[in-house]
This record gives C-alpha cells, sequence and structure tokens, in this order.
C-alpha cells in the first residue's frame, strides 16, 4: 500500500505522499503568494481539484490574479470547475459560526465531487487568521480530526497562519498538528519537520509493516483494489493492486495471474456482477458483506469488502463452501424431514419441554380440522377434551421425562368440538448433553371408527349372547316338551289301539263286521298318530343332535340301507346302481338318516312300475361335489318342487304311498345342518332326482 | 310249546292304569301267569322291594322274578328307583326291565349305564307290545337263571 508521491509545487518541500496536511507561518500577503500560488499551479496540472480558502490580508479576487498571471489556461480551469476561491466567510463561517463537523464533512463532499468529475485528488488550502484566541483549544481538535480524514485520501492540505496572530503556545500547537511547518527565515523558506510527525510516521511505517505481514499471512484472504473510472467519472472495472496467500488459497486463483490487472481482462463477467457493489463500497466509504458464489474461483466465497481509501478498496474473502455444503446437506434434510412429517398419513404433532406446539403436519391438521399457523406456540393442553385433559397431560409430562408412550389412548379435540380417540406413540427429543428434552414428537392413529366399530361388535356379542341363552333355553324346553310328546302322546294311543285291539280280540262274537271295521279304522288311525308323532321326534332329534363330523363313506351307506329295504321287502326287486367311494364330511347317523329317506322314498315310489331302477351317485360341479338319488318311479310336477321339503306336505295321496309328509322336511334339515342345500327334479311318470350338497370345507363347521 | 314257568312275582311299576290293564292283558294272553304286583309310583317300589312304607313287615326274602319299570313316574322316576336298585346290596342283581313310552336315546343310555337288563319301547300297536311282552316273559321268566 505505498501511497504515490504527489509534487506539492513548493520548492522546499518537493513531492509528498497523499494525504499530507502541512502549514505555513506567514505574515505578509507576498508570504501567502509566495507559497499557495506554486502549491496550487502544481496541482491543476496534476488534474486535482483544488479548493482555495482565502483571508485576511489576501483577498479571493487577489488571488485569483495572482494564480492567473502564472497559469496562462487558469482562466478554461476556473470556467471548468478545477478550482475554487472562496473567502473563509463562506467556508468557515458559513452560517455564522465554525461548526467542526460541517467543515470536515464539506471537505470530503469535496473530495467524492472530486473523485466523481474524475480528478485525481483534492489540494486544498485554509486561512485561520478569523481565529479568535479563546477558539485555539477547539480548532486544535479540529486540525487533528483533519489529520485523520486527509491520511486517508488523496489529499493535500495546507493551512496558513498569522504568525501576529500567534503566541508561542499556538505556534507549538500548530505546529504538533501538521507534519510539516513553512517558515520564511532571513528570507529564506524553511521546512519544520514536525518531530513527533517523523515518530508517528516511521511508527506507521512500522506498524505498516507488521500489518502487511499480518494481511500475509492471515487465514482470511485479502486484496486490495483500485476503482477504474471513465472518463464520464463512472466506475467501469477495478485493477487488483495486492492480494495475499490465503486469498489464492479460498479463490484457487493464482496471484501471479491477477496482479495488476483489471477484472474485465481477467473474468469480464465478474465485472456486471461485482461492480454496483464496489461501486457503492467506494463512494459512500461503507462497508459491506455478502456471500456469492464465485465463478472464477468454482467455490461459495463469504466477503467482507471495505473502503481503502480514495478509489480504493479491499476485500477480506472466506471459503465458505464447505459451510455452505453442510448447510445445503442440512437444508436437503430438513426438507426431506419435512416432506416426510407433511405428507404422512399419520397425524405428527411436536410440542416443546414448556407443552407448547411447535408443530404438526398435515395429516394432523385433517384429522383436528386445526390450523398450523393459529396453533404454534399455543399450549398443548387445547388439544383435549376437558374431560380428559388433565389425565391427558400427566401421561404428557411422562413422556417429556423420558417415558416412551407405546400406543396409549388419548382423546383429541377437534376444531368443531368432537372428540376423536386417538392411539399415540411418541419420542422425546434430547439435546446434545443427552439429558435435557427438546422436544417431543408424537404419531397417532385416529382409532375413532375402530373404537365405536369394536363397541358396536361388544354390544351384538351382548346381544347375540342373550339370545343365545334364550335360544338355549327354548331348545332346553323343546326338548323337554318333545319328551313329554314322546311319553305322554303316545300313551293314550296306546290305550286307544290296546283296547280297541282288546275289544276285537275279546268281544268279536259281539261285533258284526261294520263294528269290526269301525274298530280298524280305529287302531290305524292311532297307529298313524304314532308314526306321525315318531317322526317328528325324529324331524327335532336331527335339527339338536350333537355333530360328529368326520369323513363318511356315503357308497357304504347306502348299501348298507338298500340291505336294509330289501330285507323289509323280501319280495320286492328293483336294481340299485351305487357309486363306489362316493364320501363326503359329515356325522355319520345324520348322514345315514337322510340317505335312507332319500333311499327310502326312491323305493317307495317305483314301488308301482316294472324294472324299478335307483340310482346313487355324484359328480363335480364348479369344485363342489353334487350327491344325488335317483329314480324311474312316478315322479312329480316341478310346480309342487318348493313345497316338498315343508313339514307334511305331501304330494300323493296317502292311499298310493303311505308317509307322514315329515322325511324330506327331515333330509332339509339335516342337509342344511351340513352347510348344504337340497333340492329335487322330477317329472309326473318320469321318476325323480334328488339332490344335496354338503360343507365344502373339509373339516366342516 | 309247553313252557314252565318259574313261579315268582312280577313287579310292574307303572302308574298308568291303562298300561297296567293292558300289561296285565297281554301278560295273560301270553300265558303268563305269575303273580303281578304294581307300584303306582318310584316310592311305592322300593318301599315294596325293601319292606317299608305300605308294604313294611312283607318277606324281603321273597323277590320278585323280574321289575317292569317305567321310567316315568310320580314322585320318584323310573331311573332313581334303578340306581337305588343298584346300589343296594340285596337288589343289585335283581333283573330289571325297562318299559317305557320313551325312544329317546339319552333315557335308553342312562337306562343301560344304571344297570338295566332290557330295555323296552312301548308301542303304539298294541300286537307288538303283546309280541314284546311274551319275549319278554319267555326270557326272563323261562330261560334266564337268575343270579344265587
Amino acid at each position: 500500500m505505498s501511497p504515490d508521491l504527489v509534487n506539492t509545487g513548493i520548492d522546499v518541500m518537493g513531492a509528498v505522499p497523499w494525504g499530507t496536511h502541512f502549514c505555513q507561518f506567514y505574515q505578509t500577503k507576498t508570504d501567502l503568494l509566495d507559497t499557495l500560488v506554486p502549491y496550487f499551479k502544481a496541482g491543476l496540472e496534476n488534474n486535482e481539484f483544488c479548493l482555495w480558502i482565502t483571508a485576511e490580508p489576501l483577498s479571493a479576487k487577489e488571488a485569483r490574479q495572482a494564480i492567473r498571471r502564472a497559469m496562462p489556461d487558469f482562466a478554461d480551469r476556473l470556467a471548468k470547475g478545477q478550482i475554487e476561491i472562496l473567502p473563509y466567510t463562506d467556508w468557515y463561517l458559513k452560517g455564522g459560526s465554525f461548526d467542526q463537523q460541517r467543515v470536515l464533512a464539506g471537505w470530503v463532499d469535496k473530495l467524492n465531487a472530486a473523485f466523481a468529475a474524475g480528478y485525481a485528488g483534492l489540494r486544498l488550502t485554509g486561512n485561520t487568521f478569523w481565529l479568535e484566541k479563546r477558539d485555539w483549544k477547539s480548532f486544535g481538535d479540529y486540525e487533528a480530526a483533519v489529520n485523520d480524514i486527509i491520511g486517508k485520501y488523496h489529499m493535500l492540505a495546507l493551512c496558513t497562519y498569522s504568525l501576529d496572530k500567534c503566541g508561542a503556545v499556538e505556534v507549538i500547537d500548530v505546529i504538533r498538528n501538521h507534519e510539516f511547518a513553512l517558515i520564511r527565515k532571513e528570507g529564506e523558506w524553511e521546512l519544520i519537520e514536525n518531530a513527533i510527525h517523523r515518530q508517528t510516521g516511521e511508527a506507521m511505517r512500522q506498524s505498516e509493516e507488521k500489518y502487511r505481514l499480518l494481511v500475509q499471512n492471515m487465514a482470511e484472504g485479502f486484496a486490495l483494489y483500485e476503482l477504474l473510472y471513465d472518463e464520464a467519472g463512472q466506475p467501469v472495472d477495478w485493477r487488483i493492486l495486492e492480494t495475499n496467500d490465503a486469498y489464492t488459497h479460498h479463490t484457487g486463483i493464482p496471484r501471479k495471474d491477477i496482479l495488476g490487472r483489471r477484472m474485465g481482462e481477467i473474468y469480464p463477467e465478474a465485472v456486471p456482477e461485482y461492480l454496483p457493489r464496489f461501486a457503492q463500497v467506494v463512494a459512500t466509504q461503507r462497508s459491506i458483506e455478502f456471500e456469492t458464489y464465485s465463478k472464477p474461483a468454482g467455490r461459495y466465497l463469504h466477503i467482507n469488502t471495505f473502503p481503502a481509501g480514495g478509489h480504493l478498496f479491499a476485500s477480506s474473502i472466506d471459503n465458505i463452501s464447505e459451510r455452505k455444503l453442510i448447510e445445503d446437506t442440512l437444508r436437503e434434510t430438513r426438507d426431506y424431514l419435512d416432506s416426510l412429517l407433511d405428507y404422512a398419513n399419520a397425524p405428527i404433532v411436536v410440542w416443546d419441554p414448556e407443552l407448547r406446539i411447535t408443530r404438526f403436519n398435515r395429516a394432523f391438521q385433517r384429522m383436528t380440522g386445526l390450523k398450523q399457523d393459529e396453533m404454534l406456540g399455543t399450549q398443548l393442553e387445547l388439544l383435549f377434551p376437558e374431560k380428559t385433559r388433565g389425565e391427558s397431560l400427566k401421561q404428557i409430562r411422562r413422556a417429556l421425562a423420558g417415558e416412551r408412550w407405546e400406543a396409549t389412548d388419548i382423546p383429541v379435540l377437534r376444531a368443531d368440538g368432537a372428540v376423536r380417540t386417538v392411539l399415540w406413540n411418541s419420542a422425546t427429543i434430547y439435546a446434545a448433553d443427552g439429558k435435557r428434552a427438546t422436544a417431543t414428537i408424537a404419531q397417532g392413529q385416529d382409532i375413532t371408527e375402530r373404537k365405536l366399530a369394536e363397541e358396536e361388535i361388544r354390544n351384538l356379542n351382548d346381544d347375540l349372547k342373550a339370545r343365545t341363552e334364550a335360544l338355549e333355553l327354548v331348545n332346553s324346553e323343546l326338548q323337554s316338551f318333545s319328551y313329554s310328546v314322546s311319553h305322554d302322546l303316545r300313551a293314550p294311543l296306546r290305550s286307544i289301539d290296546g283296547f280297541s285291539l282288546a275289544l276285537l280280540e275279546d268281544y268279536a262274537d259281539k261285533l258284526d263286521d261294520s263294528g269290526k271295521g269301525y274298530l280298524h279304522r280305529v287302531r290305524s288311525a292311532s297307529q298313524l298318530m304314532g308314526r306321525l308323532i315318531d317322526d317328528l321326534l325324529e324331524l327335532s332329534r336331527v335339527g339338536r343332535a350333537d355333530m360328529h363330523w368326520k369323513k363318511v363313506n356315503l357308497s357304504e351307506l347306502a348299501r348298507e340301507i338298500r340291505g336294509g329295504l330289501q330285507a323289509a321287502e323280501p319280495n320286492r326287486h328293483a336294481e340299485f346302481i351305487i357309486a363306489p367311494h362316493i364320501s363326503g364330511y359329515g356325522d355319520t347317523s345324520l348322514l345315514r338318516a337322510a340317505l335312507a329317506n332319500l333311499l327310502g322314498n326312491a323305493w317307495k315310489f317305483t314301488g308301482k312300475r316294472d324294472g324299478p331302477k335307483i340310482e346313487f351317485g355324484a359328480r363335480n360341479e364348479g369344485g363342489r361335489q353334487v350327491y344325488f338319488v335317483k329314480d324311474n318311479g312316478v315322479g312329480f310336477d316341478m310346480t309342487y318342487a318348493d313345497k316338498l321339503f315343508v313339514p307334511f306336505q305331501r304330494l300323493h295321496s296317502k292311499h298310493e304311498f303311505p308317509g307322514t309328509g315329515i322325511g324330506l322336511a327331515t333330509i332339509k334339515r339335516i342337509i342344511t345342518r351340513h352347510g348344504g342345500r337340497v333340492w329335487a327334479e322330477g317329472e309326473v311318470g318320469h321318476g325323480a332326482t334328488f339332490y344335496f350338497t354338503l360343507s365344502n370345507h373339509a373339516e366342516g363347521k | 310249546m309247553k313252557l314252565q314257568l318259574k313261579g315268582g312275582t312280577i313287579l310292574l311299576v307303572e302308574d298308568n292304569p291303562d298300561d297296567v290293564a293292558l300289561t296285565e292283558r297281554a301278560l295273560k294272553k301270553a300265558r303268563i301267569a305269575n303273580k303281578v304286583v304294581v307300584a303306582r309310583d318310584g316310592m311305592e317300589a322300593l318301599d315294596f322291594l325293601f319292606g317299608t312304607g305300605a308294604w313294611s313287615g312283607r318277606d324281603t326274602s321273597d323277590t320278585p322274578e323280574v321289575i317292569l319299570l317305567d321310567l316315568k313316574l310320580p314322585k320318584l322316576d323310573g331311573l332313581e328307583v334303578l340306581r337305588r336298585l343298584r346300589d343296594d346290596q340285596r337288589t343289585k342283581l335283581m333283573p330289571v326291565v325297562v318299559l317305557t313310552s320313551s325312544s329317546e336315546d339319552r333315557d335308553l343310555k342312562r337306562s343301560y349305564e344304571l344297570g338295566a337288563n332290557s330295555y323296552i319301547r312301548k308301542p303304539v300297536d298294541f300286537k307288538q307290545f303283546a309280541k314284546a311282552v311274551q319275549d319278554l316273559g319267555l326270557y326272563w321268566l323261562v330261560l334266564n337263571e337268575p343270579p344265587p
């Protein structure tokens, strides 16, 4: 950062660094003109903006005339505004009094205007002739502040003090506040260098060196730039003046490739991106910070750009790619979790250790009808119906104390006031110390419907139980009823039959044929009633009997029954075709009763024809075994097919074919108890076929 | 066929007078002339057998050849009578024929479990009943060797 030197135009001083603040003690007008005319002439020639504040004994007009004489093109420069010559009253005492801040700000404004107009710097002179003694102290502060400002900019300041107005103390003060003092001694101007400033300068050089080392070695990247302007004074580019090793490290851009070059030559695309910011830093002299993805560097950088005096600015640069990467990963993870949470089907709610709701997902919103933005930060207890609130909060506190819930039933209050029964699982999330709970996350399952269904099932079960009990009662009553029927109804029948027979046998000689005929009718009627009772009891018995499920060989049963039928009527002959190896699952004695009825019917209804044929078999229909008993007997009219299985319904007269009309009802009951179906097909005169199925389940039930 | 019948008593336990009359007639028809003692209920049957109550003082060594026992009886039912007979040393081996209208399986089963010697269902058709009684008499009063 070596500041370039600038020519003062004053012979004894020669060139000085920018930022030099010096003074001159004068006695006469000539003293002033001796120094100030060459001072400003050099400035104007060096393309600087010049500001000349005059005071007694030199007027602004005299100053203009003097310099015009020294410079042939002065009028042009004055005309284009490169120099302003103002009386002190228009500068220091503008507004009627001296305001340090206003004057200082005025210098900086002038400086900025000078830069904006494209001048290389600001050269000025001030005069303190107007200063009263009592103001010296505060003016000293002002000069010190001027030092601070001037030191930072392309600025040169020459302050003129009237020797007549300064006592020894004042002279020392003035010299202390300036780097150099010009004083005429024996007709020659002499330069007094301020010892304090000299030391300070040395200290500064040393500190500058230290600073340079620091910058060079610091971990943060550092670069010094100079903002470049076009002819219209608009910033257009910047030049890289200096970079440190860390800059190379962070950006990956080698120093030799860029040092002393314009950014526009190196990476033109970076210019439009960053120029507005850098120009702003230089214009406002305020630092800015930003993060950027630098294409030339191929990394994320954190950049702190600050003004470095005049057109200069500097940046400290940090490579934050890794941090960005972590941030991106974290953000991705967070987005992923957010989506997971939000789109989960299960309602999820999260709360903090103070039991404030911190978030919930859409499913929770759907379940409760509550809106997340209205509920965030509110107390969790608002979610619970008043009745169960206390108990629920107790459970929740237990969860915070580290207990995990597995499927805990906690009712939740909907926005519309309805209560949902929800089964919750929770997990508590702990801080890095593993002890302090930071949040509890709970996932619910709305089991309201299930609960209702369970309740309903329970009610149904209770109903069923009650009905079963009632049925059992009815059943047991039926049993005692049928027992009574079996016993008591038969007894009188027996007497009727018995005594009728006694009459027929013991008093045969006293009865004529008609009387005997009546007694025979009495007997057959009572015997028929006896059979009816027996058949009814059988029908009731097959409905009640315990079932013993097993595989039953039906072919064998059919053969046994055929044997019985033939034995009962040895003189009758019928062709029996019994398919072998037919079996089914069921209760042997019930199936025997059913088959006996079916085959018995076939036997009975083929009794009046030639070549009777009775067939038992089975065929497969759609995976289901369909058994059949087929005969070529009298058959029946299909119109009445649905009446066949109703108790006491008969399609033939008792005279033709005796029977009680209960047999098929008994068959139907047996088949129904086996989970099967029975039906019949027939045609009058062409036989009948009875079909039945049994339960498909191998084990029945 | 001339049958030599044992001369002991037949105890008929039956509350229905019609059945008593018909049974007695059937026995007569079958030419079984043994004395028939009728007990109208279960208690009476036990009194007769153990010489108690109305039958106190009876010589209980005069045991019936066979007991025809109806199941449905007033006071003490037939199955209970049977149980008590089988519990007592004196009547333990006495032939008991259960004679009933009931065709319930459980009655049949229970009767045999309690040690009935026979089980005859009284049919409505008296001819069948008479035949059964005749067969019964033939077996118990002629062929059966009573226990020592």
